[in-house]
């Protein structure tokens, strides 16, 4: 059971954008706490990171990191490196990472129905875009943006430039902050849960999107999502976060046929599939019992243990279990994986 | 646009109606005999009986009021009761000296609330914050017959850089009318500049944690156009609602100021009619200070109408 079809790891070439060792850290009233710990990733052009988790997890701090949009004095990089086609952009002056920002490293985010600015029409919010970062009149940033409307799938295009974000529904709104982050061509496209909280036949539209502008232009999408069957639409390859750290990381087609956490398996028991009966227990859905521990008081050794069905005290409670590679760069941290699987140690 | 406006327009002469009716009632409900007023307490009833005859006093509400009615749409206020000079002539020349002064005391209250309120809410919590809402609270809680007095003593007496009282027309001499204006507006206008700032601050801190605010630090935008074309522009919306309030109560605290500082403008004309029981003055004052308050309540309207294109649909 250790063959891992869908493994990516080995892409070749360097990774457009590679995060290692990141540790993320927020200043509360009640001391320091650490979000994101010692999570690392590699991206490839045209690939599709999927970065999964419940809320808490630390899956949408780590692409804030990324973008260096961490909330101003609260939120700060601690350690860790992220490069950007060999670029390291930790510590890099604010003046310099917004150039990154919205040209190298686009965002979108959850909400399309408040992240548009409700002034404006979304003609002039997606030149202004083009604008900060190319130097080019506004006539032409205003033609370029009509023909991203276009692109995106928005009929009728000339005429929806100059309509105001609360004059198109939720999906065309996605489109319009899609059509925003694609403005300058970005290396990596940061998607921040783009399809919750909208229809699902808009949801499989808005994938469609993104699939095809991916294969079009090359960049790479990390996909941040707690939802396992977009993350099956959608991924190259998926990282399980918990409680702030990495703890599984396998090609999509592995993960699925062989998720080797606990939690990963509690993450699939709980979400509704189709055709996953193949899996012993899957065909009920289950829940995991309890909830993410605060990262003010994670548990000590391995932070799931408290919700884990294979939890063996003195094993799992007391050290922090490491990350081991299951073969074929399906990475794991579980302490007791081998045993799960059967697999002889 | 130009629909709009008409509608909203439209909408506004029932109301003008019953301002009239209320302005004509409660003048009739007030104490004093107008005629005793204009003649005086030795005055005989048959005099008294043909001041009355010559008012109009003794017909019907009713008639008394289409025929006031009448000759207010013909720009006709009536004539003083106390020195028997037309009311509009009066009232036109107060218009200006109290339009100059409120207008100068609105503009300093957002040269000062803005910047301030801007300044607090992108500096939640720190310096910046604390300074400006230190200043925003004082503006609030100073009164401004005090802080008139003090300036007063200051840039007049100490310093002698401004006139104490008396006013110049704009027409005159723009700049000794500026002067002449500077202290009182600055008396009538710290109060709005501290409560344009606490307004300011309290939107502007939410709009800051919005989405879209999100979105265009995620387009790789300069921290100021950030807060500038999206953090204030969307904040200036409630901004509008209290810039009409404020005005409408600026109207009532230039009694007190007209009065420091000896201006010729509506305060003064309010001081003396109530003083004098002018009862055609007063009528007069309160129909045009109603008027402007409905005035600047369309202004609102249009303007809240370029500011927010969501209102387009209704």
């Amino acid at each position: 059971m250790t063959d891992a079809t869908g493994n990516l790891s080995h892409s070749p070439g360097t990774p457009v954008l590679e995060v290692r060792d990141l540790v993320t850290e927020f200043t509360t009233d009640e001391g320091r706490l650490r979000a994101v710990d010692g999570v690392s990733f590699a991206l490839h052009a045209g690939q599709t990171l999927a970065v999964v988790g419940e809320s808490g997890s630390g899956k949408s701090v780590t692409s804030l990191s990324v973008m260096g949009l961490l909330p101003a004095r609260i939120g700060r990089i601690a350690s860790g490196s992220i490069r950007l086609d060999g670029r390291e952009l930790t510590g890099l002056p604010e003046r310099a990472m917004r150039r990154v920002r919205g040209d190298d490293i686009a965002m979108i985010f959850q909400e399309p129905m408040t992240s548009l600015t409700p002034v404006y029409t979304v003609g002039d919010q997606i030149a202004e875009a083009i604008l900060t970062h190319r130097d080019i009149g506004r006539r032409a940033a205003r033609a370029r943006a009509i023909e991203l409307l276009d692109q995106v799938g928005i009929p009728e295009p000339a005429l929806r430039a100059r309509a105001y974000p609360h004059q198109l529904s939720g999906g065309m709104r996605q489109r319009v902050m899609i059509a925003i982050a694609l403005s300058c061509d970005p290396r990596v496209l940061i998607a921040d849960e783009p399809t919750t909280g909208l229809d699902v036949t808009i949801q499989a539209q808005i994938l469609d999107l993104l699939r095809r502008l991916q294969r079009d232009s090359g960049m790479a999408i990390l996909f941040i999502t707690h939802d396992l069957g977009v993350v099956a639409e959608i991924a190259d390859r998926v990282l399980v976060m918990y409680a702030g750290r990495k703890v599984e990381e396998a090609g999509v087609e592995a993960l699925f046929a062989t998720p080797r956490m606990p939690y990963t398996v509690g993450l699939m028991g709980s979400t509704p599939r189709p055709g996953a009966s193949a899996r012993p227990g899957a065909a009920r859905l289950r829940a995991i019992r309890g909830n993410i521990p605060s990262p003010r008081k994670l548990p000590p050794g391995c932070a799931f243990h408290p919700r884990c069905d294979h939890m063996h005290e003195g094993v799992c409670t007391t050290a922090l279990p490491p990350l081991e590679d299951a073969g074929d760069g399906h990475l794991v941290r579980c302490a007791r994986w081998r045993d799960i699987a059967g697999v002889p140690s | 646009m130009a629909g709009f406006v008409l509608r909203r327009f439209l909408g506004m002469i029932p109301i003008l109606f019953l301002i009239t009716i209320g302005v004509f009632l409660v003048m009739q409900v007030l104490p004093g005999d107008p005629a005793r007023m204009i003649l005086g307490q030795e005055a005989t009833p048959e005099s008294l009986a043909a001041v009355r005859e010559r008012l109009g006093l003794n017909q019907p509400l009713h008639m008394q009021y289409l025929s006031w009615l009448g000759n207010v749409m013909t720009g006709d206020l009536g004539r003083s009761m106390v020195d028997n000079s037309p009311v509009s002539r009066a009232i036109l020349s107060a218009l200006p000296v109290t339009l100059q002064v409120t207008g100068l005391a609105l503009v300093i209250g957002l040269l000062i609330g803005v910047p301030a309120g801007v300044i607090a809410a992108t500096s939640p919590g720190r310096l910046g914050d604390g300074v400006a809402t230190f200043i925003g609270l004082t503006c609030i809680s100073l009164p401004g017959f005090w802080v008139a007095i003090l300036m007063l003593y200051v840039f007049s007496l100490w310093l002698g850089w401004l006139p104490s009282s008396g006013f110049v027309r704009f027409t005159d001499d723009p700049w000794q009318s500026f002067l002449h204006s500077l202290m009182p507006a600055i008396a009538l206008g710290l109060r709005p500049a501290g409560i344009f700032m606490r307004l300011v601050r309290s939107s502007m801190v939410e709009v800051m944690k919005s989405d879209y605010v999100r979105t265009a630090r995620a387009k790789g935008l300069a921290g100021h156009a950030v807060i500038l074309r999206h953090g204030l522009r969307t904040s200036l919306i409630p901004l509008v609602t209290i810039l009409s309030v404020e005005f409408a109560a600026l109207l009532g605290n230039v009694v007190v100021i007209d009065t420091i500082f000896g201006l010729p403008g509506f305060g003064r004309l309010i001081f003396n009619s109530v003083l004098r029981l002018d009862l055609t003055m007063m009528q007069s004052l309160v129909l045009i200070f109603a008027l402007a308050v409905i005035a600047i309540n369309l202004l609102t309207d249009i303007v809240y109408f370029i500011l927010d294109p969501r209102i387009k649909e209704r």
